[in-house]
């Protein structure tokens, strides 16, 4: 169907906007190769003038947000911890997986998983925004274990830097610790706890 | 008179709205009460969280509620996900929505990485005839699926498709003649193609007909790098006001007026915000149900 494969060369354009800038300049071939598709040359038209319109810029912008918008909802203490450096984490993650999700969860998921690979590998492993990211997601467990109505729940997380200075949010001097301790989020009395297992 | 409601982000409890600025019925999100893996997920595709259940549920016993849904991408041509249908058909027949909405767009596509891939935006919309037999026969089954209707949304543009063989109301007409599909009118999306593109806001819904229309969203948005946002920023602008007080007057159908914002404003927004915008939405449906009576009054 002639619609589809349109959509699917939109899209493949927003997925690679250096791939679009770079086919621009050759007007015939700006639609094709990339979604393998069979534009007529009317659809072939469409999306080159679509994409040297001017709104371009605000359908980028968009699309930046609806990508990140999940994430920093679902991961405030992770991106705190990013700070500058969230802005290339986000361009790194929206390069290397094109197959996004509509739904919340599973893109935050799977980025919960890409991070630590890509901070690792960028800026070494004991980067704050892991520990606070072992943190969100130990954090995410308790609350499925709390509707699930599971007893004594104990989710056990792992931290590279001191928990209370974690948890207090991104200042410029944080140290690792010379060895990880572990911290367990526990119930008590109704309320959710961090408990450092090295607590005196 | 419209009913007065505010669509529920999880940001603050709509029972703290009290008054006249209390809502008469409450949107929800149906995909915030179920996740979903995406198409070709080995089953069980959807699963359901307790805790967003009992926000429903709490909901439920406070205000009429409807379902406006954002995922089913209706207008995608390479698929039409009947499974979302179903799964929004299971949650109505639980929860009892007073209406269903969505939106007329297309975000996702099938490509060579997924199955399912969403594009981060709504793609351009190419307003013809292949368009409208394409929406018009899903919009059928997803009704013939649910058991009733579903009011459809208008969206925003950026980058118009040049070469459309109708214009956007004149493709909302035709799918309303071909189907009878009625109309959830977002009066700040018609705002920011009018910032954005010089659309007329009046003459675009002097083009629908009288009885397609039977929800109003009012938002606002804001401004960056020189493009108005839908951005569901804060408290509606004037002009979405005066957009909302004709709708009230040309639309017979218009049932229900919504405010939504979106929950990471809602620090900047407040309840005080949010009180204020209900208040003043209170007021314009007011005036203009009681203009209405009198009109009919008058021509009885």
């Amino acid at each position: 169907m002639p619609l589809a494969e349109f959509q699917r060369a939109f899209a493949a354009a927003m997925d690679d906007p250096a791939w679009a800038a770079t086919r621009l300049a050759e007007p015939d071939a700006a639609a094709t190769e990339k979604a393998g598709a069979r534009l007529t040359p009317a659809e072939r038209e469409r999306l080159r003038r679509l994409l040297q319109h001017q709104g371009m810029a605000a359908n980028r912008m968009l699309r930046r947000s609806t990508r990140a918008m999940p994430l920093h909802s679902a991961l405030p203490l992770t991106f705190a911890w990013l700070r500058q450096e969230a802005t290339a984490v986000l361009d790194a993650w929206a390069r290397q997986t094109t197959d996004a999700s509509v739904q919340y969860a599973r893109e935050v998921a799977r980025f919960a998983v890409w991070l630590p690979g890509f901070l690792t590998a960028t800026r070494g492993r004991s980067h704050p925004a892991l520990d606070a990211l072992r943190f969100e997601g130990a954090l995410a467990a308790m609350t499925e274990a709390i509707e699930a109505r599971a007893a004594d729940p104990d989710i056990a997380v792992v931290f590279a830097h001191d928990p209370d200075v974690i948890l207090a949010g991104w200042r410029a001097d944080a140290m690792a610790l010379a060895r990880p301790i572990t911290a367990h989020l526990r119930l008590h009395d109704g309320n959710v706890v961090l408990l450092r297992d090295d607590a005196t | 008179m419209a009913s007065l409601g505010l669509l529920y982000n999880g940001s603050f409890s709509p029972e703290s709205l009290s008054g006249a600025a209390r809502p008469d019925h409450v949107v929800v999100i149906p995909e915030r009460f179920w996740n979903d893996g995406g198409r070709g997920t080995p089953a069980p595709r959807y699963r359901h969280p307790a805790g967003p259940r009992q926000v429903l549920e709490r909901l439920k016993r406070q205000f009429p509620l409807a379902a406006h849904g954002l995922g089913l991408s209706i207008a995608s041509a390479c698929f039409f996900d009947r499974e979302h249908v179903r799964e929004l058909r299971r949650l109505d027949r639980e929860v009892g929505f007073a209406w269903l909405s969505e939106h007329l767009a297309a975000f996702r596509v099938d490509s060579d990485a997924s199955a399912d891939h969403h594009a981060g935006l709504p793609i351009p919309m190419p307003w013809g005839g292949e368009l409208l037999d394409l929406v018009a026969d899903r919009l059928d089954e997803a009704q013939e699926l649910l058991g009733r209707p579903l009011l459809l949304e208008n969206g925003v543009e950026f980058t118009p498709v040049h070469d459309a063989e109708l214009s956007e109301p004149e493709f909302w007409c035709a799918l309303h003649r071909r189907c009878g599909a009625r109309m959830l009118l977002d009066l700040h999306n018609l705002h920011v193609n009018e910032t954005n593109l010089g659309l007329d806001p009046i003459a675009w819904m002097n083009a629908l007909p009288e009885a397609a229309v039977e929800e109003a969203h009012v938002a606002g948005g804001n401004w960056i790098d020189g493009t108005y946002f839908d951005s569901h920023s804060g408290r509606s602008p004037a002009r979405v006001h005066e957009l909302l007080r004709h709708a009230l007057k040309r639309f017979s159908g218009l049932r229900a007026v919504t405010f939504e914002f979106h929950e990471s404003y809602f620090g900047e927004l407040g309840l005080a915000g949010v009180e204020a915008e209900m208040l003043t939405l209170r007021e314009i449906v007011g005036q203009t149900g009681m203009a209405r009576g009198e009109k009919l009054r008058a021509a009885g």
